[in-house]
């Protein structure tokens, strides 16, 4: 009880340390990401800013559920707070742009946001000289998400989930929310034989930031669980889909507008986890592998 | 551990993940692609065989996000184009005047009209020969921000037949590249 009347105050905490992890990571987006974005038109710029798709899209849509077991009826509700973060590998630093038209070679490779410097690429018969887009600004091995969530339920072996972070306009940043829902459903209710607790899932969610940059991320997929004690191992299989729309009006006036949408690379994902269940106090952790291999880990109140 | 003093340090370890991977952006350096710096002079009817124009003054610094403090800058194309009848061949010299200044050459055209009925570039044509003391003087005048007037001339073979039909365009690309 003690526990629980905790709740409400380290909610708060966390609601303003996660409003501080978006900001932080996305805040760039409208002021220098921006700006730097301006320069180029839609061609250009999308193997640029992909990796973003890709490791946000990851990122999304991990550290929902990492417990099967969802009695058929009863209440349920916990508080968590998950951080989530996807490898950012040699490809997701460097991409092929189009060199300009009759240049040898027709292709180079320069850096993306995540890269290092910007390379240039130099004509065999003029020596005339390019340069990609800009050099990377995110220095990183790991990008980073964070999300509180609370997952609430149960009826009929149904649990809900529920992710929402929103922070006001301020200071030239424009409003920024995440938010996201889904359902998870016993499996386990209908084959009560098997040895393992199984559920299902469906869940979407959305990142808006100002005008600039939105994400939208769905999962479907099953996990089972089987707790031991204290300890819970748990896993999971799911199909997925990502995708980021950039809007930006570029600053040379002879470039059209720019309206693009990129899909994440992710498009399925196995996960193997491990949890501690304390009474009202929980712990998790998972490894996500798919195109892009992400990891979540995360603290729970409630149960 | 005490559960409010581990959620704590949770809490406190996410926002700094996030600060840390991001670079200062006064140290990125953006390529601009700055708008083609371009001519268009008419040919018209009459006796005389050459033909000539300028440019009003080209603001460089209006060419790209004033923003960026410029370190350089690069040429990477030119193109000529002709429009309108078949005037036979001919010859011409594209001249940069940098604020109100002596012109200096910058590049030649020498070929058949119709060649350049196509756009020819610098890049994959031998119809164009850049003038590399004139491609210094662009490049400085575009990190000094300076105002510059293009200055087209030169001969053709056959004159055109009616008026506002026959053109002769060049345009020059230059990447600057700069940081905040």
């Amino acid at each position: 009880m003690k526990s629980l009347q905790r709740v409400p105050r380290l909610r708060s905490i966390a609601a303003a340390a996660c409003t501080l992890l978006f900001v932080a990571a996305t805040g760039f987006a409208q002021s220098d990401l921006q700006k730097t974005l301006q320069q180029f038109n839609s061609t250009q710029v999308t193997g640029y800013i992909q990796p973003l798709a890709d490791l946000f899209g990851a990122n999304m849509n991990a550290g929902m559920f990492h417990d099967a077991e969802v009695p058929r009826g009863g209440f349920h509700f916990s508080f968590e707070i998950v951080g989530m973060g996807a490898v950012v590998g040699d490809n997701q630093k460097n991409y092929t742009l189009n060199s300009p038209a009759g240049f040898n070679p027709a292709t180079f490779s320069t850096a993306t946001m995540f890269g290092g410097k910007r390379d240039s690429v130099v004509d065999t018969n003029t020596k005339l000289k390019y340069f990609g887009l800009a050099d990377g600004f995110v220095n990183t091995s790991l990008f980073p998400l964070g999300a509180p969530q609370i997952t609430i339920g149960d009826i009929y072996g149904t649990r809900a989930i529920i992710r929402l972070v929103a922070t006001p306009s301020m200071k030239g940043f424009p409003s920024a929310t995440l938010w996201g829902l889904g359902l998870q459903h016993s499996i386990s209710q209908y084959v009560p034989a098997v040895p393992v607790d199984i559920a299902a899932h469906v869940f979407y969610s959305q990142f808006r930031f100002g005008d600039l940059v939105s994400f939208n991320g769905t999962s479907i997929g099953v996990e089972a669980s089987k707790s031991l004690s204290i300890l819970r191992v748990y896993g999971g299989l799911a199909w997925e889909k990502s995708s980021m729309e950039l809007k930006y009006t570029p600053a040379n006036a002879t470039i059209p507008a720019v309206d693009i949408t990129m899909n994440g690379a992710n498009n399925f994902r196995a996960t193997v986890g491990l949890g501690l269940h304390i009474i009202f106090f929980s712990v998790f952790a998972d490894a996500n592998f798919g195109s892009i291999t992400n990891f979540s880990a995360g603290i729970g109140f409630g149960g | 551990m005490n559960k409010k003093f581990l959620a704590l340090l949770i809490i406190a370890v996410l926002p700094l993940m996030a600060f840390d991977c991001i670079t200062d952006f006064s140290g990125v350096t953006v390529s601009l692609n700055l708008a083609p710096i371009t001519a268009t002079v008419p040919l018209n009817p009459g006796s005389s065989h050459t033909y000539g124009g300028t440019t009003p003054a080209i603001d460089l610094a209006t060419l790209f996000d004033q923003g960026y403090t410029l370190t350089g800058a690069t040429l990477y194309d030119i193109t000529v184009q002709t429009k309108g009848e078949d005037l036979g061949s001919g010859a011409g010299t594209v001249t940069l005047a940098v604020n109100n200044g002596t012109p200096i050459t910058l590049f030649t055209y020498n070929g058949a009209w119709k060649a350049f009925n196509t756009p020819q570039s610098l890049i994959t044509s031998t119809l164009i020969a850049k003038n590399p003391s004139g491609v210094t003087a662009l490049i400085n005048a575009v990190t000094a921000r300076q105002k510059v007037v293009l200055g087209v001339s030169g001969t053709i073979t056959n004159t055109p037949t009616t008026s506002n039909t026959d053109f002769i365009t060049v345009s020059v690309y230059v990447q600057a590249s700069g940081h905040k």
